[in-house]
């Protein structure tokens, strides 16, 4: 049953439900160190931006399962050439969070994510043209750790009402090196920022 | 519930699946170079082999079918690469680059060539041989080496410094008088000391066909390298001038069939020195200009020699140093040989073209339209194309539309009669397909996404369709053709000129493009 209203409450199709259902539900933005040397092919900086969705569900009194998922798009275009770079990520998580209220309104807490990161190097030389023979697409898959700590603002709510979030969290985020066919590998990680709004049922 | 399940599916699945038509762009892609540059292909038994300029690294497009793949070369970066005539092996300019930081730290955080200060660098040249589709282990060359010439087994080549090469750079000592030998079955190099600033190299060979000598110019002297010893050494170094003061610059070599003697033309100079291998003597032939160049016809056992300066043609027999000079309407600059004669052209302003048959001592003018820029003599030795380019100062009529446009002329040579074509843009380049009972003419025009081709026996043209315009044609070993193209990442087609069937491979530029050059560990940090 928490399942089916997480799921209802997620897509905003569902009417407000006022129940203690131990459940979070974060939309958030973050961002990965990345000093790869072959990241400069798809980005200026060496950060990956990315938005994603987080789920939590609370376990125990300090206690919450989380699991989440987050999208990097980056890209460049080299302008004599015509060819341009993209780099999509998929990074999917799963781990404890641990944390403890202060007031019902300040939440401090540690999490450590297991993480899964599945990337996508695209190369175009023709980006006007759907289908052009210089179109070259390799992916890699990494696993890798984050851990992070933050504080959370919550909105003071009786017994059995919505209460809206606010969160803030850094960290430490380590993959593996991920091999992407022939065209080479990449190891993002470092420095790890995320930050959201959302919703404490 | 099923519907609000399926949406919430599709909007993770649409938003992880990008299309090619809306690729993120968030600035400008800054490339050191290009990721690959068409004309530096190199076909060999293997296949095409391909630099990849941007990375640094190799590619192999096998033939006849089979997916691009990486050459791994090692750590560092290819520099030049080359083939031997037998088009049996390859060999690769490797540099390989080593950091010397004075911080410790500093030097703990340098991994990859970028991260090292270009003061600090310490780059060194090895040379890979690529053979059987892996490179065999490296071989160091100490010094600065860019060129590389080869004898006609494949077994010996000598690497040599070219201060024509307009991308050299020098780093450190660098010994002029230095080239170093490379036996390539043995994977042995040996440096030997020549005169200063080596940059021409011929070989000589016995009856077997295995190479016995190397010859190599520098300036003021010659050094003969005999090849036939454990070790390869300096046999005899012949001077071109006593005077210390004086620079003799050659310019020109030829052997003469027998090996024997070494024809060496030199800058500003309308001497021809004759140095005589086996005697270790010199014969200094006067010529009537400073010579452009010159060719060693072997059937007749002669010299031909074209001058830039003097609208004659001189050919030297190699018994007694006599010359034939045969007069000319106007100058001509370079030399196509056949088996028994030559074909002389120019590729500056002038019109003609001359056959000279070096057994009658028949002489053959041609009258193009416009001045050529290139000359390709058929396999069969019957024809011959120039490419001509669009000239200034436009006539009327007929003429102006040939002066005013770039073109190619088929030249029979068992007559005197051209057959002038315009052409819808400049010529790049000419390949031959012969069988027993046919010749055709492949050519390459600049922006023309197609290949003419040219039945040589009944005029038959027809036009191979091109997805991208051309840069560079060749031939592999199986028959058929590579043409390259202006593609950012890599396009090559394969034509097989007996049913006109086409296989494009793209995207090979890419490959090794996210592998960085690393530096070389071991040395990193070291003073």
């Amino acid at each position: 049953m928490r399942t089916v209203l997480c799921l209802a409450l997620f897509a905003g199709s569902a009417p407000a439900v006022a129940a203690d259902l131990g459940l979070q539900l974060s939309g958030e933005l973050g961002r990965l160190h990345n000093a790869d040397p072959t990241y400069d092919l798809f980005s200026n900086r060496d950060v990956m931006p990315s938005r994603g969705l987080r789920v939590g569900l609370t376990v125990a009194d300090t206690v919450t399962i989380e699991t989440g998922w987050h999208r990097v798009r980056r890209g460049l275009t080299e302008p004599t050439l015509g060819i341009q770079t993209a780099f999509f990520a998929d990074e999917f998580i799963l781990g404890p969070k641990i944390s403890r209220g202060f007031g019902d309104v300040f939440y401090p807490y540690v999490a450590t994510h297991g993480a899964l990161m599945r990337g996508v190097m695209k190369f175009d030389d023709d980006p006007d043209s759907r289908r052009n023979a210089g179109q070259v697409a390799e992916a890699g898959v990494a696993l890798g750790v984050l851990a992070m700590g933050g504080v959370e603002l919550r909105s003071p709510a009786k017994e059995g009402k919505i209460a809206f979030s606010v969160h803030l969290e850094g960290g430490y985020g380590w993959f593996q090196t991920a091999a992407y066919g022939d065209l080479g590998t990449m190891q993002p990680g470092g420095f790890a920022l995320k930050t959201g709004i959302g919703l404490r049922l | 519930m099923r519907n609000l399940t399926f949406n919430l599916l599709a909007a993770v699945v649409l938003s992880s699946c990008a299309g090619w038509n809306h690729l993120p762009s968030q600035g400008e892609l800054n490339l050191d170079a290009e990721l690959w540059d068409p004309s530096r292909a190199q076909a060999t038994e293997d296949g095409l082999y391909v630099p990849l300029t941007q990375a640094g690294g190799l590619a192999l497009l096998p033939t006849p079918r089979g997916e691009p793949k990486r050459i791994d070369l090692g750590e560092g970066r290819l520099t030049k690469l080359t083939a031997s005539p037998d088009r049996s092996r390859l060999v690769a300019f490797v540099e390989t680059y080593a950091c010397h930081e004075d911080d410790p730290d500093e030097a703990k955080r340098d991994r990859y060539l970028g991260d090292c200060p270009k003061k600090n660098l310490e780059t060194t040249t090895t040379l890979r041989v690529v053979e059987g589709k892996k490179a065999l282990p490296a071989t160091e060359v100490g010094g600065s080496f860019n060129a590389i010439e080869y004898a006609d087994d494949g077994r010996f080549a000598i690497a040599y410094l070219d201060f024509s090469d307009p991308t050299l750079e020098l780093q450190g000592v660098v010994n002029l008088t230095s080239v170093v030998v490379l036996d390539l079955e043995r994977g042995a190099s040996t440096p030997v000391t020549v005169g200063f600033a080596a940059d021409r190299v011929l070989f000589t060979h016995t009856l077997d066909g295995e190479a016995e000598r190397a010859v190599v110019l520098s300036q003021n002297e010659v050094a003969v390298i005999d090849l036939t010893t454990e070790v390869p050494t300096n046999s005899v170094t012949f001077p071109l001038t006593l005077d210390p003061d004086s620079v003799v610059t050659p310019v020109g070599i030829a052997l003469t069939p027998d090996g024997r003697y070494a024809l060496i033309s030199v800058a500003g100079s309308s001497d021809l020195y004759a140095l005589d291998l086996m005697n270790e003597s010199i014969n200094i032939v006067e010529l009537s200009h400073n010579p452009t160049d010159m060719a060693v016809n072997a059937v007749t056992d002669r010299t031909v020699l074209v001058y830039e300066s003097g609208s004659v043609v001189e050919v030297l027999e190699h018994t007694y140093f006599d010359l034939d000079v045969f007069t000319l309407d106007e100058p001509m600059s370079r030399i196509e040989t056949g088996e028994d004669f030559t074909l002389l052209w120019s590729d500056g302003d002038e019109h003609d073209a001359y056959l000279l048959d070096l057994q009658s001592n028949q002489l053959v003018e041609y009258r193009l339209q416009n001045p050529a820029i290139s000359m390709h003599v058929a396999p069969t030795e019957d024809f011959a194309i120039a490419l001509t380019r669009a000239e200034s100062g436009f006539g009327s009529g007929i003429e102006g539309v040939y002066d005013a446009s770039p073109g190619m002329e088929v030249l029979h040579l068992s007559g005197d009669e051209t057959e002038p074509f315009l052409l819808e843009g400049t010529g790049l380049g000419v390949a031959w397909a012969a069988t027993e009972s046919s010749l055709h003419a492949l050519v390459l025009q600049d922006g023309a996404e197609y290949v003419y081709k040219l039945d040589m026996y009944t005029g038959r043209a027809e036009e191979v369709s091109l997805t991208e315009p051309p840069v560079a044609i060749g031939s592999m070993s199986d028959g058929s053709f590579f043409i390259t193209h202006e593609s950012g990442l890599g396009l090559v087609t394969f034509l097989d000129p007996k049913t006109n069937e086409t296989r494009e491979v793209s995207g090979f530029a890419t490959l090794g493009i996210g592998d960085p050059v690393e530096l070389i560990q071991d040395k990193k940090g070291g003073q």
